[in-house]
Order: structure tokens, then C-alpha cells, then sequence
């Protein structure tokens, strides 16, 4: 019966093209401005870390600084150098990463190639760990390569293809800034998004180009770019190491806590920490002491643009209208049929069975419009692309968004469809058998 | 003419006027507050920001081979730009300005170290020809001296003597005061002070961008300050400004020159100031194309809808408008009953529509906290939607009008 | 075969209320052949959208084959029409966008045949209705009446136990009407209940048994009882006598 309703559908649809075109039109534009916003929004509010964001931790100490909060209205959540230097190695998370982001110059071996500078990120190892980071080659550094400030580097797949052809570098040296880096690892791509381990700077922007141990930045005096740094002004000297003396917030530290207990005994620590610091002067006065997990921290940082929230809001009352579009039509469709469907019913098919076969009929509508939909999502997608580079890693499809798409055509379709078929198989059959 | 048949026709056979008018309705609201979102945003990216952005252009420079002497490797720089042809002037500045990473600074009028003493500034360095080389307007006070100028190290949160701050970053600190010769108290608690030397005409903020109150309100809080980095993690950062339609001839022959001068270098992040503000404007841009792309597809919807449904009428009707015809309604009668018909259907969608706009509205503005609706959107709106609606049914109700009479009499 | 007593069917508006079947009485037997006559807005139509299912009625008994009608769901009415009665009517009501095999098609796919027996069943149906060469044609492709022998092959196909045709021939010329009768004849003599509505006198002429409907009643109550072959000569001058 399926089989025969689908073909009932399929002739319905040829014998009035104009508004069965216009209705799946309606549809596919619908859904296709929908999608178009909707997986930008999703993907700019989604989770980035599914299975471990409810783990992840960061926190706020803040040191007194409202004054240098900047246009956003709250605390950086970022920490000072010697913070990051006394909490780090606290046996309450499982594992931890500290990190920031600078850049560098690299001297490629290959005189064909200039120097040139990239993106190197200072990190402790437990930053490929708690990021999930994938590699292509080798693995992150040793602990030892941590604890001792060793000279060992990670490139991004992007950049060793660019300095190594993409070749299996691990071993090889890596001259930067006039030191020389070995490799141990080529990561392959990472891009979560947003790029919620920091969220300063452009969060949608690309991925990093190398990573060193962070424990080399009293050696390397590689300022932080990309992103705010917070300081409290005193007149101390004016070298490296007197700025990671300095009252100054900058360096991001993420924790890998358990359960709710171990959150409960960190806050508790951090909030020990900062009393234990008021001794040397620390701390003084009123500070705030937060902790966030991952989506606790994207909505503290109201990382997504209300903007945003507008036009889905927009989208979905577009899509209302197309749909509201379809169902008249839908309305003109089936009672143009008046006659055929009383003659149906004479000949026997029940209420249910005529109301099944619209059903059918409007899900072919639904399907054919969400595919229409999808073609122009991916269609909206692109431009978005193309007028605004930065989206690149947020805007594409996958099998789960191609899935909704189809389903909220089809639903939608159905829902909007109901009424008219509905209210076309009410029709009492005996009126329309006499001669018209 | 024949408003009550009409009606009384619809009234029989609702559900289609009914959707009809609600598309109208949803299309209405969502083009009137669209229409306004996007002025607003044009306002927006229309406010003057300060500086001569279509003949600037900013790059970023570092040696590949460390120099001793950062100051003279950056005045060499400074002196070769500017003595190229077609170059009206060049500074090395803190940060590309109006450009994204930025600083912001506390500063106070006055001892108080209350919080709410403090006003958020944002903070650029330039040497004496940075006003120039911006193309800002000195409106009261001097420039800086050559003498003023420092050369400092990036870490250091040295201050200097005198500073040159905007009119309403004036009128932030002091009110109606004029600012010029008054101190200015930086952000810490050691009442360290400026003096302002200079007021200049209002400079956008690197946040001008900013949607937030604090960062719509304080979008003209700049300061200039009379320093030169020397140490800098990402290179030295020079702005350039050239004569009227020089700038792509000056953007190359800057590149020559500074290799000229020193081979061992980079030269990076060349961005024209017109890049840079349309980065910065990147967001409003966006929502203003997929607005207009969704407002339009809308109204195209609603046209194809009543469109549709007119054709279909008109065919469902095709006896009885034969019948018309028979009984001498004159093919203009035929066309000015759908059109009434039409012009009714829309008069119902807009008074929905209109709730429905403002209601949107007022949840828009919760969300966005944008300023509140220009009620003249609303006309042009209506305007727009009866316009649509005629224009649509024209075709189908040509087509009616075009029906012969003796239809009436055959069987179809 | 059929049994409708004391039927009554009222139509409601807003302002009035029209009686179209007042305490109506029709006793059919298996194998007969019945033309019902009477004129425009006499109940004709009501009784024969009653008695084929496709009105429900506000009073009296109805029984088809057996079977007590009142009350039956949609469900039950809809199975009822599918399996036990085949339905003609005047302006043929073949679906115009389905070819002649797919028209015939329509009921036994809602009688959920399998492929094969469909197959077998319209293409006896359309032999019998010698339309056999004709299965890929559309509608519009054919006469009036090819057109009307394939709604009666439509109609036989399900192989109905009761066939109800109203104004079979009114949009056909003489020579087509007349075939069309025979066609109706030789099903009836295989066994098929028919009944039939008619302005046609000379087509009532040709039904074994007539019963006239005036105001939404069985004009002559006796008619209704008395069987026709006993005088059959009378019975038709009396009803034809009112026929228009």
C-alpha cells in the first residue's frame, strides 16, 4: 500500500508542477535559511568537548582588577604567572594544562623558504591530554621534557608540511627564534569550536602552529598574542622577569576534575589559596573566586553574539511563513481533488486510508523540501564562507545536520499538512459523484 | 464598491484568507523590525571614526636577526617611509587602531580611587607625527614634541608626562570642563598623573564594534600617548597614510623601501584601515545580508503564496466569473473584485501584522537591547505589503477577467 | 439482499431543514434487477447514496446482505462498499490523471489483493466490458461510453454482490446507452443485484421490477410488495403514468 501511495503522490505532484513547485520551493527555502542559520548558531553554542566538557574546569581569581576589565563587563578569566606557578601540581585534578599563545619566527633549513612567523603555543603536556589533541605523528612531550625545560616542539600538521613536506618529522630539529626545537609529535588537525581552552583573542580563528613546553617561558620572554593581558600597574622594573613577577593575569589553567567533590574541594583550595596569599600582600580587599566547566565558561563569556539569537528567531518565523504558504497551497491542492477522492471513497477506501495517502503525499512534499532546503543550505553555507573567512571552520555539514534537516522538513511538513488533509477527508463522499 | 459580498464570499471559504492574511501578518513583523535592525546597524557603521581610514594602511615589521638598537632600526624605518613620494606621513603605533587586539586602561579625573571613579579608556601609542599620520583633527592644545617622545620597553607600564585624549573621553572625565591642561590619574593606586595637552576630535575605540552598553558607551574613550614599543613579541606595528588615491602605489614602494633598508626582516599583517574596519564591522555586516536575504525571501514567499492561491481561486471560480460576465460584469469588474479582494485580505494581515511587528519588537529589544523602534518603519511596511499584494494578484486576475462568458453555459 | 425500513435522512442548515427521506421501505432480493425512478428532488439520490454507504441516515433499519448497517464506523462502511457493492455513475467519475488498468486498479488496492490476482481480476473485468485492448489508455483518450464500461468494469472487478448505478446512460448518446443497458443485463442474469436510478423510462421499461420516489417516499406501497411478473404489464402502465 506504501508502494501504490507513493505513486498516488508522484502523480498528484506531475499533474500540478506549478504549485507543487512553488510548495516544495517554499519549503526548501524555508528549511534552507533555517539550516543555513541554525548550524552556524549551533556550532558557535555547541558543545566543543562533548564527552568531557562537564570535567573540564577553569577558574577566576580576581585579583582586584575591575578596573582593567575592558569594554566586556567582567573578570578574564585568566591567571598570573606565579598563581599559575603555586597551584600548578595540586593532587585534586587527575590532570591539568596551562597554556598561552604567542608567535614566533621560524628559520626554516631549506633557504627556499623565508623565515617566517607562526602561532607557537607554551603549554605543559597535559594539554594534548585534556584537549583531546589527535596526532598524526610521534606523541606529546615527556614529563621529563616539562619539568626540565627542555627544548622540544609539536607542529600542527599545517606546518609540517610546510617545513617538512609532511613528512614524518619526529627527530628532526626546528629552528625558532634562534633556537633549535626537536620534534616530537605532528598533530593532526584540532579544531574544536569555538576554541573554548581560550577564549580571548578570535575564538573562531584558526588552530595553533606549533607548541612548546610552557616551562620554557622565563627562557623564551614570549609575550602573549592574540588575546588580553590584565595588569594591576606597579613600578617595578620593566624586564621579563619582573613582568612575571607582576600582579598581571594572562596565562590560561584548566583542571581535569573528577566528580562534583573534587570541584567542591578545589573551589575550596583556590579559596584557601588566596587567603594563604593576603600574608604577602595579596588578595587584599574584596576578589572573587569562580569556577566554571566548559559550557558554564562559554555562557560566562557570552561567547555567542545575541545577534545571533535574534536570527534564529527570524529564521524560525520565516520558516513559519513558508510553511503557513505551504498549507494554503496545500488547501488549493486538495480541494481541487474533491471529485477524485469522493469517488475513492465509494470505491471504498476508509477515512484513515485517504488520510494516509496525503500523509504520504505531504511527507514526499517534506522530503523533496528538505532536500531543496539542504541545497541551499549548503549553498548558504558557502557564502557565508566566502564573505566571511573566519567562518570557515565553523560553517560545513555533516551527517547529523543533513539527518535534521530532512527530519525538520519532513516534520514540519506534516505538522503543517495535517489540517487540510484532515479537513479533505472529512468530505462527505456522496457530493461530488453526481454529475459535476 | 462591493466590500460586503465580498467579505460575506471569503467568510464562506476562510481557511485561505485566513492563511493568506497571517503570512502577511508574520511577514509584516519580521519585515518592518528587519528594516530596522538594519538602519540601526548602518547608523552604526556609519558613525565617523576619527581617523582618514581610506589612505591608511598599517603593517607589522621584525628582524629575522636581532639588532641591538630597536629605536634607530624603527627611526630608520620611520624616515624612509616617510620620504617616500605619495606618503603624507607615518608613526609606528601600540596596535593597529580601530583593528581588533587593543589596549584598554583605567583612568581617573581625580584622587578618588573609588571603582566608579574609574573610566575604561582605550590606549594607542605614536610618536610626533601620529596625529598626522592618523589624520586626526587637533581641536584644541599642541601635538607632541619630539622631545616627548619615549622609546619603551613592552612590559614596562611606564607613563608619560602628557597625553592627548578625545572630546568625549574629555567629557567622561571632566563634564563640562574643558580637559586640556587638567591631570588625568592613571589606574593604580600610587595617583600617578598626565597631563592632557591636546584634545582632539572623537577617535573610535578598537571595540567601536562592541554591542554591550559599557562598550557602546564609551566607544569614543581614546588617548594617545607619546611612546614608541621596542619590544614587542609580534614585531613593530607602523601606520601609513597617503595621499588621495596613492595608497596602492605607496603599500608596494613602502615594501622595496623597507627591504632596502634592512633585507633581514619580516614584513606582516599588511592590513589597509578600510580592511580592518570591515573586519571589525564583520558580525554587523553579516546580520545585515542574511536580514535583507531573509526579509526579501520573505516577501517573495508571500507574493508566490498569494500568487498561488489567487490562481487557484480564480480556477475554482472560473463558473461562477462566467456567470458574472454573463450577467454584464465588465472585465475591469472582474479584475477590481479580486483586487478588493486582495487589497481586504492585506488590510486584515497588516492590522495583525502590526501587533505581531511590535511585539516583535519589544522581544527584540529585551534581547538586544537596541534602541527603541522608529515607528516610521511601520507605514513603509504596510506600504510595501499592499503593493506586494495588488502586484501579485494582478496576474491571476487578469487571467479571471480574460475568461469568456459563455463558460457559464457549457459544462466544464 | 437489501432492507431499508423506515428510513429517514433530514438535511440540516443554518435556517431549514429538508426532509429527503421520510420513513422510506425497499425490500430487494438477491439476483434482482430494480429501477428506481421519480423526479428531480424526489430522494432518488439520497436513497442511493444511502443504501451504497456513503450517507448515513438519522432513523430506521437498514440491512445488506445481511449485515445491520446503522452504526457502523467509517471503517466498517468503507470495507463494506469496497468488498459487497460496485458503484456507476452518470458522469463515469474515472480518475482522469490514471489509466484505464489503474482506474480499475483503485478498489482492489484498497481490497489488499496481492499483484497477481489484481492483474487476473481487471483483466477479466475489462474482457467482460470488451475493453480489453484499451488498459493503457487514459480516460480522456476514450468515448463515453468506453469511458462508462470501464467504471463497470471498475465496478464488477471487486466482483460485488450489489451494483449501484445512478444515471448510467444520462451522458451517453442512444446507441452507447443501449449498449451499455446490455452490458447491465448480462451482469444482472450472472447473478449481480443491480439498482439503478433512472429518468429513462424506456430504460426502467427494460428493469425487471420498478419503484417510483416521490417526497422521499415509495410512491406506491403496494408496488413495493407486489412482485411484477405476476402483472407486469399493469404495474408498469401505473408507474410510468408519473414517470416524467
Amino acid at each position: 500500500m506504501f508502494a501504490y501511495n507513493l505513486r498516488l503522490s508522484w502523480l498528484s505532484l506531475k499533474k500540478t508542477p506549478v504549485l507543487s513547485a512553488l510548495m516544495i520551493a517554499a519549503i526548501g527555502i524555508g528549511i534552507g535559511v533555517c539550516m543555513t542559520v541554525f548550524i552556524v548558531y549551533a556550532l558557535m553554542t555547541g558543545d566543543p568537548i562533548p564527552a568531557r566538557s562537564g570535567h573540564l574546569y577553569t577558574y577566576v581569581l580576581d585579583n582586584h582588577l575591575d578596573e582593567d576589565r575592558g569594554p566586556n563587563d567582567q573578570a578574564d578569566p585568566f591567571v598570573g604567572y606565579r598563581d599559575v606557578i603555586n597551584l600548578m601540581g595540586s593532587d585534586i585534578p587527575v590532570d591539568e594544562s596551562v597554556h598561552y599563545q604567542s608567535s614566533a619566527v621560524f628559520h626554516p633549513d631549506n633557504a627556499q623558504i623565508k623565515p617566517f612567523r607562526e602561532v607557537l603555543r607554551l603549554a605543559n603536556n597535559g594539554f594534548f591530554r585534556l584537549f583531546e589533541v589527535p596526532f598524526l605523528y610521534g606523541s606529546a612531550w615527556s614529563d621529563e621534557a616539562d619539568t626540565k625545560a627542555q627544548f622540544v616542539i609539536v607542529l600542527s600538521r599545517a606546518l609540517n608540511d610546510k617545513l617538512f613536506g609532511g613528512v614524518n618529522s619526529v627527530g628532526r630539529k626546528v629552528d625558532v627564534d634562534g633556537h633549535y626545537f626537536e620534534v616530537t609529535g605532528v598533530t593532526d588537525d584540532f579544531s574544536p569550536i569555538p576554541r573554548f581552552f581560550e577564549t580571548d583573542g578570535d575564538v573562531f580563528d584558526e588552530t595553533d602552529g606549533a607548541y612548546v613546553p610552557f616551562s620554557l617561558t622565563p627562557q623564551l620572554k614570549l609575550a602573549k598574542s592574540n588575546g588580553s593581558v590584565n595588569c594591576i600597574a606597579d613600578s617595578k622594573g620593566d624586564s621579563w622577569e619582573d613582568f612575571l613577577d607582576q600582579e598581571c593575569t594572562w596565562i590560561h589553567h584548566w583542571v581535569w576534575l573528577k566528580d562534583k567533590a573534587d570541584r567542591d574541594r578545589y573551589l575550596q583550595m583556590l579559596k584557601n589559596y588566596t587567603v594563604d596569599q593576603q600574608q604577602y600582600g595579596r588578595y587584599q580587599g574584596e576578589y572573587e573566586v569562580e569556577i566554571f566547566n566548559v559550557m558554564e565558561f562559554l555562557k560566562y563569556r557570552e561567547l555567542v553574539n545575541p545577534a545571533y539569537v535574534m536570527l534564529i528567531g527570524i529564521a524560525f518565523m520565516f520558516l513559519v511563513v513558508c510553511l503557513l504558504n505551504t498549507n494554503g497551497l496545500l488547501f488549493a491542492k486538495f480541494s481541487g481533488r474533491a471529485g477524485e477522492i469522493s469517488v475513492r471513497r465509494a470505491l471504498g477506501c476508509s477515512k484513515k486510508r485517504m488520510f494516509r495517502q496525503h500523509l504520504v503525499e505531504i511527507a514526499v512534499i517534506g522530503v523533496a523540501g528538505g532536500v531543496l532546503g539542504l541545497i541551499l543550505a549548503s549553498g548558504g553555507l558557502l557564502a557565508l564562507k566566502h564573505m566571511f573567512p573566519n567562518y570557515d571552520n565553523v560553517a560545513h555539514l555533516n551527517v547529523e545536520l543533513v539527518s535534521i534537516a530532512i527530519l525538520m522538513s519532513v516534520v514540519s511538513t506534516m505538522i503543517t499538512g495535517l489540517y487540510p488533509a484532515w479537513r479533505i477527508c472529512q468530505l462527505p463522499p456522496a457530493r461530488y459523484l453526481k454529475a459535476q | 464598491m462591493e466590500i460586503r459580498p465580498i467579505l460575506s464570499a471569503m467568510w464562506q471559504n476562510k481557511t485561505g484568507p485566513v492563511l493568506i492574511s497571517l503570512q502577511i501578518a508574520f511577514t509584516l513583523a519580521v519585515v518592518v523590525n528587519a528594516m530596522f535592525l538594519i538602519n540601526v546597524r548602518i547608523e552604526k557603521m556609519d558613525r565617523p571614526v576619527g581617523i582618514d581610514t581610506p589612505n591608511i594602511y598599517n603593517l607589522s615589521t621584525v628582524p629575522t636577526v636581532p639588532v641591538e638598537g630597536v629605536r634607530d632600526f624603527i627611526e630608520r624605518d620611520m624616515a624612509a617611509i616617510r620620504s617616500i613620494p605619495g606618503v603624507v606621513d607615518a608613526s609606528p603605533v601600540l596596535t593597529f587602531l580601530q583593528g581588533g587586539s587593543t589596549r584598554a586602561e583605567g583612568y581617573r579625573p581625580n584622587e578618588d580611587l573609588a571603582d566608579a571613579n574609574y573610566r575604561i579608556v582605550n590606549v594607542n601609542f605614536v610618536d610626533e607625527h601620529g596625529l598626522d599620520a592618523l589624520g586626526i583633527e587637533l581641536l584644541r592644545g599642541r601635538n607632541f614634541r619630539k622631545d616627548e617622545i619615549r622609546y619603551l620597553d613592552a612590559n614596562e607600564r611606564a607613563l608619560p608626562d602628557v597625553a592627548i585624549l578625545t572630546e568625549s573621553m574629555g567629557r567622561d572625565l571632566f563634564g563640562d570642563e574643558d580637559p586640556l591642561g587638567k591631570d588625568v590619574y592613571y589606574a593604580d593606586e600610587e595617583n600617578r598623573t598626565m597631563r592632557v595637552i591636546g584634545v582632539i576630535k572623537d577617535v573610535a575605540a578598537a571595540w567601536l564594534a562592541s554591542d554591550s552598553p559599557r562598550g557602546r558607551k564609551t566607544v569614543y574613550n581614546f588617548m594617545l600617548q607619546p611612546f614608541v614599543e621596542t619590544k614587542s613579541g609580534r614585531g613593530y606595528n607602523y601606520a601609513i597614510r597617503a595621499e588621495p588615491g596613492a595608497l596602492n602605489a605607496v603599500m608596494s614602494e613602502v615594501e622595496k623601501k623597507l627591504f632596502e633598508v634592512d633585507p633581514n626582516r619580516l614584513i606582516e599583517r599588511t592590513y589597509t584601515q578600510k580592511e580592518l574596519l570591515a573586519r571589525s564591522y564583520g558580525t554587523d555586516r553579516a546580520v545585515i545580508q542574511i536580514l535583507s536575504i531573509v526579509a526579501g525571501l520573505m516577501v517573495v514567499i508571500t507574493a508566490l503564496g498569494i500568487v498561488g492561491l489567487a490562481s487557484f481561486t480564480v480556477n475554482q471560480r472560473t463558473r461562477q466569473i462566467g456567470t458574472r460576465r454573463a450577467l454584464g460584469a465588465k472585465r475591469r469588474d472582474i479584475l477590481r473584485y479580486f483586487i478588493t479582494e486582495n487589497v481586504l485580505l492585506t488590510t486584515f494581515g497588516v492590522v495583525l501584522g502590526s501587533f505581531m511587528a511590535y511585539g516583535l519588537h519589544l522581544a527584540l529589544f529585551n534581547l538586544l537591547r537596541i534602541p527603541k523602534l522608529d515607528p516610521g518603519y511601520l507605514p513603509v511596511g504596510i506600504v510595501v505589503l499592499y503593493l506586494l499584494g495588488v502586484l501579485a494578484v494582478f496576474g491571476p486576475a487578469r487571467r479571471a477577467s480574460m475568461i469568456p462568458p459563455g463558460i457559464a453555459s457549457r459544462t466544464v | 439482499m437489501l432492507k431499508m425500513e423506515n428510513i429517514s435522512k433530514i438535511y440540516r442548515t443554518d435556517l431549514i431543514e429538508t426532509s429527503a427521506l421520510r420513513n422510506f421501505h425497499l425490500s430487494v432480493d438477491a439476483g434482482e434487477f430494480v429501477a428506481v425512478t421519480g423526479p428531480s428532488g424526489s430522494g432518488k439520490t439520497t436513497f442511493l447514496n444511502i443504501a451504497g454507504l456513503l450517507e448515513q441516515f438519522d432513523e430506521g433499519q437498514y440491512e445488506l446482505d445481511g449485515i445491520n448497517i446503522a452504526g457502523l464506523d467509517d471503517d466498517a462502511c468503507s470495507e463494506i462498499r469496497n468488498a459487497k457493492i460496485g458503484f456507476i455513475f452518470q458522469s463515469f467519475n474515472l480518475i482522469p490523471d490514471l489509466n484505464v488498468f489503474d482506474n480499475v486498479d483503485v478498489p482492489l488496492r484498497y481490497r489488499g489483493f496481492g499483484g497477481a490476482e489484481r492483474k487476473r481480476r481487471i483483466e477479466r473485468a475489462l474482457e467482460t466490458v470488451g475493453l480489453s485492448g484499451r488498459v493503457k489508455h487514459l480516460p480522456s483518450q476514450l468515448s463515453g461510453g468506453q469511458q462508462q464500461r470501464v467504471a463497470i468494469a471498475r465496478a464488477l472487478a471487486g466482483e460485488p454482490r450489489l451494483l449501484l448505478a445512478d444515471e448510467p446512460t444520462g451522458n451517453l448518446d442512444s446507441l452507447m446507452a443501449r449498449q451499455v443497458m446490455e452490458l447491465l443485463e448480462q451482469i444482472n442474469e450472472q447473478g449481480t443485484t443491480i439498482i439503478m436510478v433512472t429518468h429513462d423510462a424506456e430504460l426502467a421499461r427494460r428493469a425487471r421490477r420498478n419503484v417510483h420516489v416521490l417526497d422521499g417516499k415509495v410512491d406506491d406501497y403496494s408496488a413495493y410488495e407486489s412482485r411484477l411478473e405476476a402483472d407486469e404489464k399493469d404495474a408498469r402502465t401505473t408507474i410510468n403514468t408519473n414517470a416524467e
